[in-house]
């Protein structure tokens, strides 16, 4: 069977950007759960990640069309609208040097989450109010200098 | 994998670092601002729509400064989204941004940073809006 590409990805980037900071690595945090995204990308910065935060496949795209430098991308399949497997096929084909890890609902995403951060993973199971939760003790954490 | 396991930093400081909630549905925008804020010492919450907004807000996230695009896709827009911020949360100091310039008026009090904006401008802005912030009114001040 002949894949037919969907996304636009086989396009070359109009350039090559450098990363921000050139020791980091860059992970693309693609995920359509606004507070999955936020705690994950802010996990994964305070171990010491450059992070872009993505909430559909047309950020995705735009984001590697540009340029930008990105290493790793923890990608949702469920992403606009079931569009995850489909993206990651094509990325895997046109961009082979980004490592995806696909994941599959708000649990997964946490737990991919930690296995790139040695912090170990957040804690399961990761319901929407864990997250809630998540992000309070983050806030705690900052405020007092504690975990 | 390139990606490899990296120990987690402990926080160097109790002090709580301000942060920003940065709505704009350009993703490259958003990305290029909110990482030219933690670069400058900020934390930055990122939306993607004023949907994502208001969620963050009504989670009981804290947030100093709103900084909005005004058009967004959605059901509402950046001034809708700003409007409702300052009534719900007064304390929160908002920026606007746009591609067009006659929008300024919509939220007094809101400065307007017209497309494509200077990002030092902007942090710069944010920086006056919190310093102001923690400055006493005149009618609060003891002698």
């Amino acid at each position: 069977m002949t894949h037919r590409h969907v996304f636009p990805l086989h396009m070359p980037p109009h350039e090559t950007k450098s990363r921000p900071s050139a020791n980091l690595e860059t992970v693309l945090v693609a995920l359509a759960d606004v507070f999955a995204r936020m705690v994950v990308a802010e996990y994964l910065r305070d171990c010491g990640y450059e992070v872009v935060e993505a909430g559909s496949a047309e950020d995705v795209i735009t984001v590697l069309r540009a340029g930008q430098t990105i290493d790793v991308l923890l990608l949702d399949a469920q992403i606009s609208d079931g569009q995850g497997f489909a993206l990651a096929r094509e990325i895997r084909q046109a961009r082979p040097g980004i490592d995806i890890v696909l994941t599959f609902g708000i649990a997964k995403s946490a737990e991919k989450a930690g296995e790139i951060c040695d912090d170990g993973p957040l804690q399961q199971p990761y319901h929407p109010q864990e997250i809630v939760r998540r992000i309070q003790k983050l806030r705690r954490r900052r405020k007092t200098g504690s975990d | 994998m390139s990606a490899q396991k990296r120990p987690c930093p402990e926080p160097e400081s109790d002090l709580r670092a301000p942060t920003v909630l940065v709505a704009e549905d350009e993703v490259l925008i958003r990305t290029m601002l909110a990482q030219h804020l933690r670069d400058a010492g900020f934390r930055v919450v990122e939306a993607a729509n004023a949907r994502e907004a208001t969620d963050i807000m009504e989670a009981g996230e804290t947030v100093d400064v709103l900084f909005t695009d005004v058009r967004m896709p959605g059901e509402n827009d950046g001034v809708w989204l700003a409007q409702l911020v300052q009534q719900n949360y007064p304390a929160v100091r908002i920026v606007l941004a746009s591609g067009e310039r006659d929008v300024g008026q919509a939220i007094v009090g809101a400065k307007l940073f017209s497309k494509p904006y200077d990002l030092d401008l902007v942090e710069n802005h944010i920086r006056h809006l919190l310093a102001a912030a923690r400055e006493p009114a005149l009618w609060e001040e003891s002698d």
